[in-house]
């Protein structure tokens, strides 16, 4: 039979095999107890623990539950031998027995049993632990239900070295992922990929020519100028003048003195016209000029009105709100009676057309006709 | 119930000693071989040497340190082809 036979073999057949063991063979869990170092009922339940715990490894049961079943089954076994038995040193009383039993079911032996045997079974070794759970169980049943005594008989040499082996085997191994962890962490972490990124871009650079790579400042960076000082700050655009506010000015139609510090107002386009249009004339406005002719009647009051204004022709205000427009009156001084033409006002003064003064009298001709009036009217073209 | 496992056991046990052409005699001798192995430790070495050498394993197969669960199952087997060969004579 070649390896792989037999170890399939068993693989396959044992546990089918060993669940019948101490039914085909009823003296087998006595022998296994007996060769433990145990004898009566404690030999037998240290049989049937340690046959039960290879079945149950055998069928593939975790550590913990082999152990349990082993225990119960050694335990049931050892209190049913003890029963059976009347007489004899190693007979353990019912009521002894029951208590173990009752333990071993309520879980308390088995956790004595499991943390005995559960080293050597979890690194491999069933038959350590099948054998650790054997002594306990014989143990647990040959001192009444000592479990110190049942741990310290199955935490055998055997079961510490192994323990020890599975515990720096589980140590080098979990030692192994942390520095696999920490490796990959340290690969991995953000700082480092930046460094790593930087310096291969850093690489790539140099390895082109012509590429010239700008060296960053690496001294520290302040808002503080160099030297301490900083430049003086020029202004070239000239700042525009803020009007003034005159708190003076009052708008009850009375011209108030302008504050020196306010500029002249800038003379209107009509004060313009009528500055150019208005002969000069003393204070006195009511004497006619010698040489104006004699005004309509209808344009006297009118210029009476425009004489007795003279302060404010010469003092313009924007901010004259008397409601008498100033223009209005001196327009209607200067062209009211004047005629359209033109043409005679500027040579003859202000007279009607065909109108001119007598030579001799020096008044107004009559309107006749005559040879030197048609010779003027012929001069004229009119 | 338990007749139903041990009737599978003897079936399990009957088809290993036909395919590897075991005698059912034999299989009760190390059975016996076992058993003796379980009282007495030292006797171990002797069962695995003689074990290997009519071809039952190879020297893998049994492990060189005393263990349970290999002998009470080749000893529960020498039972079970004892009881096999008592039902193929017809005793």
């Amino acid at each position: 039979m070649g390896l792989k036979k037999f170890k399939a073999f068993l693989k396959k057949v044992a546990p089918v095999i060993l669940v019948v063991a101490m039914i085909v063979n009823p003296g087998i869990a006595m022998s296994v107890g007996t060769s433990m170092g145990f004898s009566g009922a404690a030999a037998a339940a240290a049989g049937a623990a340690t046959i039960q715990t290879g079945v149950s490894l055998a069928m593939g049961a975790t550590p913990e539950q082999a152990i349990k079943a082993g225990a119960i089954a050694g335990v049931t076994a050892g209190v049913g031998s003890s029963v059976a038995s009347s007489t004899g040193s190693n007979v353990i009383g019912g009521a002894t027995g029951s208590a173990v039993g009752t333990a071993a079911a309520g879980g308390s032996a088995q956790d004595v049993l499991k943390n005995a045997a559960a080293g050597g079974i979890a690194n491999g070794l069933a038959d350590a632990g099948s054998a650790s759970a054997g002594k306990a169980a014989g143990t647990l049943i040959a001192t009444g239900g000592d479990t110190n005594a049942a741990i310290k008989a199955a935490v055998t040499t055997e079961l510490i070295q192994a323990g020890q082996q599975g515990y720096a085997n589980y140590s080098n191994t979990k030692t192994a992922e942390l520095d696999k962890m920490n490796q990959v962490d340290t690969t991995t972490s953000p700082e480092q990929q930046a460094a790593a990124g930087v310096q291969q871009l850093i690489d790539t650079a140099k390895s082109q020519p012509g590429t010239q790579l700008a060296q960053a400042p690496t001294d520290t960076v302040s808002d503080a100028p160099q030297g301490g000082t900083l430049p003086e700050v020029v202004v070239t655009a000239t700042p525009e003048p803020q009007p003034a506010f005159d708190p003076t000015l009052t708008f009850t139609g009375a011209t108030q003195p302008k504050s020196p510090s306010a500029p002249a107002p800038a003379q209107t386009k009509d004060q313009q016209i009528v500055d150019l249009i208005k002969p000069t004339q003393s204070a006195d406005t009511t004497q006619p000029a010698p040489s104006a002719p004699s005004a309509p009647s209808e344009a006297a009051p009118t210029e009476e009105k425009t004489a007795e204004q003279p302060a404010s022709k010469k003092t313009p205000s924007p901010i004259t709100f008397t409601g008498v427009t100033p223009l209005t009156q001196t327009l209607g001084t200067s062209f009211s009676g004047v005629p359209t033409t033109g043409t005679t006002t500027g040579l003859t003064g202000e007279r009607g057309a065909g109108e001119i003064e007598s030579k001799e009298t020096g008044k107004t001709r009559k309107n006749v006709w005559n040879e030197a009036s048609l010779r003027l009217k012929d001069a004229l073209g009119v | 119930m338990a007749d139903k496992r041990v009737e599978r056991a003897k079936e399990e046990t009957r088809i290993f000693l036909a395919e590897n052409n075991i005698q059912p005699q034999a299989m009760m001798r190390f059975g016996e071989m076992a058993d003796a192995t379980i009282k007495d430790k030292a006797l171990y070495p002797m069962f695995r040497e003689q074990f290997i050498k009519t071809g039952m394993a190879d020297e893998t197969d049994i492990p060189v340190k005393y263990n349970y669960t290999i002998l009470v199952t080749i000893s529960t087997m020498g039972k079970l082809a004892g009881q096999l060969a008592q039902a193929k004579i017809g005793v």
